[in-house]
């Protein structure tokens, strides 16, 4: 079976860390052959197969090879759209629409053609409050008359539209507003996903998230269909005969559930090809089993440090940056971000699986930011102790901590629960903070439980008890962060509002960044400026990785593969154990 | 003792109604709702909010209490938040699973209790005796989890000879099939809940033999010269049984109590990894339907166990 001479050949050399993002299997593939896919949780999986129904990350990833859940677009490893998929999209900046064509030869798993209203069904699936969706979102609200749709005001959607019919292939979406963003997958403006109309149309909406259709007996657009799904545990997949594109050249393909605590040993027993969602703490037992090789990714994901400066006026919908704290001045808030040392935090707990951050675009997006960017990422003591004597804040030497005008500079930390690191790890930095004479102690004395973290942070106005919280976000396609930073970011924790950084996000958005290389500058700008401002510090990127059995021939994580299921296959019937 | 069954069964009615409203309190202390999860950078906290109102959570709790009270005594237990299903048809198809799985580990449980009592009750003090006692020791003293690895380790992966997880293969199709295969899944979480959910009847039934063994009933018939195996099975035997027959409600009713450990190891969907995932996803209806269902299984378990005991011992009546 496989050996570890891989990539020599290979054309595609991508690294994610010290990863390869691919795996060069020098064996061929067979003819057949069952794939055993696990997916790690403590938890059942939820089978719903229309997206605007779904919230479990577990069966995002569960559904892929049926299509996941019916996604229509191809994207390259930027995340843009490309042709060639189960539809194009094509953008029209001056009429402010989008048009969708879907193939001719799109179909569902049952023969069936997929239409502009299967479609158009998605956005009733999600905006029409009866199917009890919580997928909307404002950004939805830019297409004409859904948010009418959406309060009951209106019975059609009367910003989608068919050119050739309801039966027809071609969708017409009118916008009230276009944006650089729109050509970006997940960029939430317009959904990228279908639901088979014609046989889900009998069913009540309120018992369709569990009707069979859409749990154990869906249709689905992708190069396998289900067989069978044992709710809560596993699916087997057989090729779907009615698949548009290259023929997989598997016979089928198991994907299970498995609980955290046996995943090791079923790597071990070499029980699954390769299973997703491994945690970064297992990676250690992980990367020396037998027959595996390990490949990585950049993750979607940023971590970084809110400072609490202000709070959320509910009624205007704006952060106002009005809180009394030290904080308020900038050298304060980068003596913080300096004192921190990310790198050897990293070093130590991470496994090679998150690295410093310099911005607040992770290096995935590699069209919109670059290394260059001056972040935090190294400690720097001195500089933070300089801009602390700048700014007036002098050592009290019989206490260890600055004072300025008699008040000593004293931080409350609301570090939150996390993995066992978590509260080595933040007590790491209250100790690090002492170096610069900064005394910084844990919210109420030990770190915030998560549900507790989320109802404080995010039940606006905010709250003064706080002054320094950790927090990370899974990202989306597109990288713009108005959501997580502008003025009326309800999500923007420390309240934030300064006029530049604003205007920056703005451009990022403007018409202007249709052109790439402006916006790729304006990315860059907009980090350098947050990273000058403070307000958050970026703490770090974080690097996902897959063990993969070396009898599998074809695997890839490149976000911008899109026919792996028809492409991976294996090389013998048995798992490689060496 | 109809009477006093009717009576007891009536009771119960209060008491749960206490239960209800100590679990609904509680729940929503709390921190955290079913909807703190949902946040991402697209999402629309007005919509959150539109959602926790429809849910009626920011109603004061006494009020969402009435409401929640007003549809369970039509036998409306809501909607999982969760998984949008009615709380219902998921604990519905979750007790299938934890009855079919549970009733076998107590079978199991049984056949090797009861013989491993007897044996080390009857060589009192040798090394039989030394031996299951040492074993139920270690049994009761280790947590069952780390058992319940080992035997996933050896049984599962090492030797291959049972499923790992779940209850049923995803290539099994058709009737028979699928029985079969649902069979081969549950028995290692069976086999592991049995060998290691020996103590409790083994201490009982142990210590029950000895006693009786010592009594001047025994005594007397022996000097009758009955034979020691007759004496044995129709005297000492019977009267052992008792505490373990006063427990015996409490075994049925918690075949539908679900194994959280065992369950959430084996990646078994039962009521027992239901209620921790639950309550991490703060699914208040499945919460409170869930501890509900557990209070009253423990009620019940108590009536049926004091009704077998006025079965199997003349000298108790319930009254």
């Amino acid at each position: 079976c496989g050996s570890n001479q891989n990539s020599s050949t290979s054309t595609k050399k991508l690294k994610a860390g010290n990863f390869d993002v691919a795996y060069q299997n020098p064996d061929k593939a067979i003819k057949g052959g069952n794939l055993k896919i696990a997916y790690q949780s403590d938890s059942p999986m939820k089978a719903e197969w229309l997206a605007p129904l779904s919230d479990d990350a577990t069966f995002g990833s569960m559904s892929s090879p049926g299509g996941g859940q019916d996604g229509l677009f191809f994207t390259n490893s930027s995340f843009k759209y490309i042709n060639g998929g189960p539809a194009n999209v094509s953008l029209y900046k001056d009429a402010k629409t989008a048009t969708i064509t879907l193939r001719k030869d799109l179909k569902w798993s049952d023969g069936s053609e997929v239409t502009a209203k299967d479609y158009e069904f998605s956005y009733d699936l999600t905006a029409n409050p009866a199917y009890g969706s919580d997928r909307w979102t404002d950004s939805l609200a830019n297409i004409v008359g859904l948010s009418d749709y959406h309060a009951g005001k209106a019975k059609t959607i009367s910003g989608i539209t068919f050119p050739d019919g309801e039966n027809g292939k071609v969708i017409k979406v009118q916008f009230k507003e276009m944006t650089p963003g729109m050509n970006q997958t997940g960029n939430g403006y317009f959904l990228e996903t279908v639901a088979p109309y014609q046989y889900l149309k009998d069913v009540a909406p309120k018992d369709l998230a569990s009707s069979p259709k859409s749990t154990t007996k869906p249709l689905v657009t992708g190069p396998f269909k289900p067989e069978n799904v044992v709710a809560g545990e596993s699916i087997k997949y057989v090729p779907n005969p009615y698949y548009w594109g290259e023929k997989p050249k598997l016979n089928s393909i198991t994907y299970e559930i498995v609980s955290t605590a046996k995943s090791v040993a079923a790597l071990s027993a070499h029980k699954y090809d390769y299973i997703n969602d491994m945690r970064a703490s297992q990676y250690k037992q992980v990367k020396d089993v037998k027959g595996y090789k390990v490949l990585g990714q950049q993750e979607l994901y940023i971590s970084l440090m809110y400072y609490n400066l202000g709070h959320y006026d509910v009624k205007k919908s704006i952060s106002v940056q009005d809180r009394k704290t030290p904080l308020q001045d900038q050298n304060v808030r980068e003596a913080l971000g300096y004192a921190r040392n990310v790198a050897a935090v990293q070093a130590k707990f991470s496994n090679g699986l998150a690295t410093p951050a310099n911005g607040l675009i992770p290096p995935i997006f590699k069209e919109f930011t670059s290394p260059s960017v001056k972040g935090y990422e190294k400690q720097d003591l001195d500089k933070a102790n300089k801009l602390l004597d700048e700014d007036g804040w002098k050592l009290n030497k019989s206490t260890g901590y600055r004072e300025k005008d008699g008040k000593e500079l004293s931080l409350v930390y609301a570090a939150r629960v996390g993995d066992a690191n978590s509260e080595t790890i933040a007590q790491n930095y209250i100790q690090q903070w002492k170096k610069i004479g900064v005394k910084v102690s844990l919210y109420h004395g030990k770190l915030m439980e998560f549900n507790s973290w989320v109802d404080h942070m995010t039940t606006p106005p905010g709250s003064d008890d706080w002054d320094i919280t950790d927090g990370a976000w899974s990202l989306s396609g597109e990288p713009s962060q108005q959501d997580l930073f502008s003025a009326a970011a309800p999500y923007n924790f420390g309240h934030f509002n300064d006029p530049e950084i604003t205007k920056d996000l703005n451009d990022i958005d403007s018409t202007k960044a249709e052109d790439s290389t402006y916006r790729k500058a304006a990315f860059i700008k907009y980090q350098e400026d947050m990273n000058k401002k403070a307000y958050v510090v970026p703490t770090a990127y974080a690097i996902n990785y897959t063990p993969v059995n070396k009898r599998v021939v074809g695997m890839t994580l490149d976000y911008g593969a899109m026919n792996t299921w028809s492409e991976i296959g294996v090389s013998s019937d048995k798992m490689a154990t060496k | 003792m109809w009477k006093v069954i009717i009576r007891r069964i009536l009771l119960m009615i209060p008491q749960l109604f206490i239960l209800s409203i100590l679990v609904f309190f509680f729940a929503k202390l709390m921190p955290g709702d079913p909807f703190s999860g949902l946040i991402g950078p697209h999402t629309d906290p007005h919509e959150v909010e539109a959602l926790r109102r429809a849910a009626g959570l920011y109603d004061p709790w006494w009020e969402q209490y009435l409401r929640w009270l007003g549809n369970a005594i039509h036998g409306n237990l809501g909607m999982s938040y969760n998984l949008k299903e009615p709380v219902m048809t998921v604990i519905g198809h979750r007790a299938i699973n934890t009855f079919w799985m549970s009733l076998l580990s107590v079978i199991l449980t049984y056949l090797f209790a009861i013989p491993m009592s007897i044996v080390a009750a009857r060589n009192e003090g040798k090394w039989q005796d030394q031996l299951w006692l040492t074993y139920n020791s270690i049994t009761f003293g280790i947590p069952p989890y780390v058992f319940y690895l080992l035997i996933i380790f050896i049984f599962g992966y090492s030797l291959n000879w049972f499923p790992t997880g779940g209850t049923v293969s995803p290539d099994a199709m058709g009737i028979i099939p699928v029985f079969f295969s649902k069979i081969y899944h549950m028995i290692l979480p069976a086999f592991s809940l049995a060998v290691f959910g020996t103590v409790g009847i083994f201490t009982y039934f142990r210590s029950g033999i000895l006693d009786e063994q010592t009594q001047d009933y025994v005594r007397t018939a022996r000097a009758k010269g009955v034979k020691e195996k007759v004496i044995f099975r129709r005297h000492i035997l019977r009267n052992a049984s008792l505490p373990i027959a006063s427990n015996f409600g409490f075994v049925i009713t918690g075949l539908l109590g679900g194994a959280i450990f065992a369950e959430t190891i084996f990646g078994y969907p039962g009521l027992g990894q239901l209620f921790i995932t639950s309550i991490s996803g703060r699914d208040y209806s499945m919460i409170t339907a869930l501890i509900l269902l557990n209070g009253f299984l423990g009620l019940l378990g108590a009536l049926l166990s004091d009704i077998i005991m006025a079965m199997v011992d003349p000298r108790i009546r319930i009254q």
